[in-house]
């Protein structure tokens, strides 16, 4: 399969799809700041019930809904007018949309016209991305299975043309109760096409890694329910109504192939074949919120980024480590003329610091700054979210916002341009920033701390020392393996780990070998990422919680801790999650490999790969990558584990929350049995793992 | 325009009122565990003093607040008003808490499902899931708190038939 070279994917939209999924619109209605919704609903929707469930969805809410329940099937301008007189009248300040295809395309442009004011200005909003005022925020809840409608950045009205991401729903909330059986022949059709648009995006060359995610999830969907699709219950229709909308995100933002080239997709290529049969959990969230933007000259978009965010002046914050290494004269020398790199903050400490955050937001202000890149690791995004929230937010004490949902406005612009290819905090939601001198930590969890733009530039990870690129994409292959086997997963999240499994599994190696491997080194950026966003829906489980726990006991670096106990976690949870396990054996190791392994010892094999995967660093690292926690050694080569701190290992896991997210439950004898036999380095005693 | 109209939010008031009788009853069932079982009572010592914490459900409850003063665990009622909370864990809407409550989600599945936020810090939030999967296997049958933790624990039926009868009458006496 080809390596990807250049893309850029950009969707927005936040999935909320699955049992109750309308009973969670007042919430986020409440954290967009509105609180009077209208309801646009054709007569038929009202008539067959629809309306009535959301109004009851939003019970117990505090929010009353305005109805209108009479919007035409096909509405045009006059309809558009009366409605926009009906926003001003009631003063709505959120669309719900309960409709799919031509409701959902009027109601956009019924957006902009609420939002621009004057129809005059309705022309002066045509175009590409003229779109300068914000929009009310935009929900459309389907009603069919021809939902694709939703994903599409452009609508047209008579001779005017917009096209702009903020016309992507900012929400689609698919609930079962509210998919009806619709015409079987448009129904019938809308699947072939969704069919048809996926596989466009698989085939296409260049590769689109990210769309293709959307692209297999939703055709694995298509493949398993649409046979069904005529006498199916509610429950296939959801599942075909999350297939139609995701073929309709990666045909609306990858570049697909011609129809020909597609026919080998749908007629059988071997990867749509075995792609994972998604059962469907009840529930699940989504949102891939950045644009992502990859290639070899990656860096060179960022000037065309920063201007189409409205902003010129950027504040470039970074660490002394990555300064120093030179990757900042890198990003330079790739703007060249366009853009001046003039203010830069390049102090951030290793740890995230609370004064780190003050001293750069008065830099930021100092300067007149209108924008972030934020240039580095971990600390360095958590730093540059931390001082966006000050700055943006004018915030006198940061602790305000801390925790869930308090952020509920946008940012300003932050562009995230990673130096490693393992944290995949350029796609993340979240910032932890530390005080420090009270030694507490504050989390920082809000979609509008995502990075508006993730760069992904194979020339920022070229001089990463061997040792480091091994922990650092052991790091990404964990995030991926865990958003696959934890409880959060869903087949959306599912896509974008496995693609980023199989992007580590080829890549990892050469790229050990042979360190100037820009391609290499590209597809292990993109994995990364991909491996971001999948944990950053489904997140991760004992094995960040055993790893957090080991850095903040000892001092390790996250990404060994990772590659060290990643088969622990894999083989801990086999006798609940042994069926995602075997299924990644085909990303991971290729189709010879796993069809020459039985069903029933794939699981295993894929933990024993990772154990190899992990000798085979060590090797090409000439010993630096350790196997084992007592392997673990400083500088001054003393281990960095004894076996006696082991006790204070389990103590802080216990403190971690992403065992919640694990299948299987863990006490403290079970931290303690899965941390021995790590220190050892010896496979755990499948007969000692407690079920229940 | 005649076809536009109003619809306030409505309530749903038997779901409201369930919920809120299991919270009061969990919250008295928490004050009397954290004396009728040792492995509660460590959790509960390991925190401070004063620690409060809060479970319901927005966006306006019900809620059951339990806190920890001069030493004993207290159940301090359903109105978070005026109380300093450490630590609130917030179903998102009532009818994720009927799917909690009535057992169709456990609270892990519910935490992973997005329907709880818990805020505050972390350690802490640990402590008191434990708490209440511990608590949850006292009050339900073993085929009901299958469905609602992880693990069904292995633990001696003198323990089980001793910890139930004692936090059963606790929460109901309210001691």
């Amino acid at each position: 399969m080809e390596s990807p070279r250049h893309f850029e994917f950009f969707c927005p939209i936040r999935i909320f799809s699955g049992s109750r999924a309308l009973e969670h619109l007042p919430g986020e209605l409440r954290a967009l700041n509105a609180s009077r919704p209208l309801v646009l609903a054709t007569q038929g929707a009202a008539d067959r019930g629809l309306t009535r469930i959301l109004v009851k969805a939003f019970a117990d809410s505090g929010m009353s809904l305005g109805l209108h329940e009479a919007a035409p099937e096909s509405p045009d301008a006059a309809w558009i007018a009366r409605v926009k007189r009906l926003c001003a009248e009631h003063r709505h300040d959120a669309l719900l949309v309960m409709g799919d295809g031509p409701l959902v395309t009027a109601a956009k442009i019924l957006n902009i016209a609420v939002s621009i004011g004057p129809e005059a200005d309705l022309a002066a909003a045509a175009g590409d991305n003229r779109l300068t005022r914000p929009l009310m925020p935009f929900v459309v809840i389907p009603t069919g299975i021809d939902c694709e409608a939703v994903a599409s950045s452009t609508v047209a009205l008579g001779p005017w043309t917009f096209s702009s991401p903020a016309l992507m729903a900012a929400l689609v909330a698919l609930d079962p109760r509210t998919i009806r059986p619709g015409d079987a022949g448009r129904d019938a059709a809308a699947l072939s096409v969704a069919r048809a648009h996926a596989a466009r995006v698989i085939a296409a060359a260049p590769r689109n890694p990210v769309g293709e995610a959307y692209a297999r999830a939703g055709l694995a969907l298509l493949d398993r329910y649409g046979a069904r699709a005529g006498k199916g219950n509610r429950r296939t229709r959801w599942a075909l109504a999350n297939g139609v909308l995701l073929a309709g995100c990666a045909q609306a933002h990858a570049d697909p192939a011609e129809p020909d080239a597609a026919e080998a997709v749908v007629s059988g290529d071997p990867a749509a074949a075995d792609a994972a049969p998604p059962p469907l959990p009840g529930y699940f969230e989504f949102l891939n919120g950045g644009r992502i933007v990859a290639g070899h000259d990656a860096l060179g978009r960022i000037p065309a980024i920063l201007a189409q965010l409205g902003a010129k002046n950027p504040l470039i914050v970074t660490d002394r480590g990555v300064a120093g290494a030179g990757l900042i004269d890198v990003v330079r020398d790739a703007l060249r003329d366009a853009l001046a790199l003039e203010t830069i903050a390049d102090d951030v400490p290793v740890d995230s610091d609370l004064k780190a955050v003050r001293r750069i937001a008065e830099l930021y202000r100092q300067r007149h700054c209108d924008s972030f890149i934020a240039i580095g690791g971990g600390s360095v995004m958590d730093t540059a979210k931390g001082v966006n929230i000050v700055v943006s937010e004018n915030a006198r004490d940061l602790m305000a916002y801390s925790g869930v949902g308090a952020i509920r406005s946008r940012l300003r612009p932050l562009i995230a341009v990673p130096t490693t290819s393992g944290t995949g905090s350029e796609v993340t939601q979240a910032a932890v920033i530390k005080d420090h001198e009270k030694h507490y930590k504050m989390a920082f969890i809000s979609p509008f701390l995502l990075p508006d733009a993730a760069v992904l530039d194979p020339r920022m990870t070229l001089t990463l020392p061997p040792a480091v690129t091994a922990q650092t994409a052991m790091d990404a292959l964990t995030h991926a393996m865990e958003a696959y086997t934890c409880l959060a997963k869903n087949p959306l999240s599912d896509a974008f780990a496995r693609a980023a499994v199989a992007l580590i599994g080829r890549h990892l190696l050469p790229v050990m070998k042979n360190p100037a491997d820009g391609t290499g080194r590209l597809a292990l950026a993109i994995a990364s990422n991909l491996a971001g966003v999948a944990f950053s829906n489904s997140m991760v489980g004992m094995v960040h919680c055993l790893g957090h726990a080991t850095g903040s006991a000892c001092g390790v670096p996250h990404g060994v801790c990772m590659a060290i106990l990643l088969p622990y976690g894999l083989e801990y949870n086999l006798h609940k999650t042994g069926r995602w396990t075997a299924e990644l054996l085909l990303p991971l190791a290729g189709r010879t490999v796993c069809d020459t392994t039985p069903p029933e010892a794939r699981a295993a094999k894929v933990i024993a790969l990772v154990r190899q995967l992990n000798q085979d660093l060590h090797d090409a690292s000439h010993g630096q990558h350790p196997r084992t926690l007592k392997e673990v050694v400083d500088r001054g080569l003393n281990p960095m584990i004894p076996r006696e701190r082991l006790p204070e290992i389990v103590a802080a896991a216990r403190c971690d929350g992403a065992i919640f997210y694990n299948p299987e439950e863990m006490d403290a004898d079970d931290f303690r049995m899965v941390l021995e036999a790590a220190w050892e380095g010896v496979a755990l005693d499948l007969s000692r793992i407690r079920t229940g | 325009m005649n076809d536009y109209r109003e619809a306030p939010a409505g309530r749903k008031p038997l779901k409201r009122a369930y919920v809120a009788v299991m919270l009061w009853f969990v919250g008295r069932a928490l004050q009397a565990a954290a004396r009728a079982d040792a492995e509660v009572g460590r959790e509960f010592e390991a925190l401070p003093e004063g620690f409060t914490f809060a479970m319901g459900i927005l966006p306006a409850g019900p809620w059951m607040i339990v806190g920890k003063r001069a030493g004993r665990i207290r159940y301090l009622g359903w109105r978070p008003e005026g109380i300093a909370l450490d630590l609130t864990l917030k179903i998102k809407h009532l009818e994720a808490a009927i799917l909690m409550f009535t057992f169709q989600e456990s609270t892990a599945v519910s935490t992973a499902r997005n329907r709880m936020i818990v805020d505050g810090e972390v350690p802490p939030a640990c402590a008191i899931v434990r708490i209440l999967d511990i608590v949850e296997v006292y009050l339900l049958p073993k085929f009901i708190a299958r469905l609602a933790v992880k693990r069904y624990p292995r633990w001696t039926w003198t323990r089980k038939l001793a910890g139930r009868t004692r936090i059963y009458l606790g929460a109901v006496l309210g001691r």
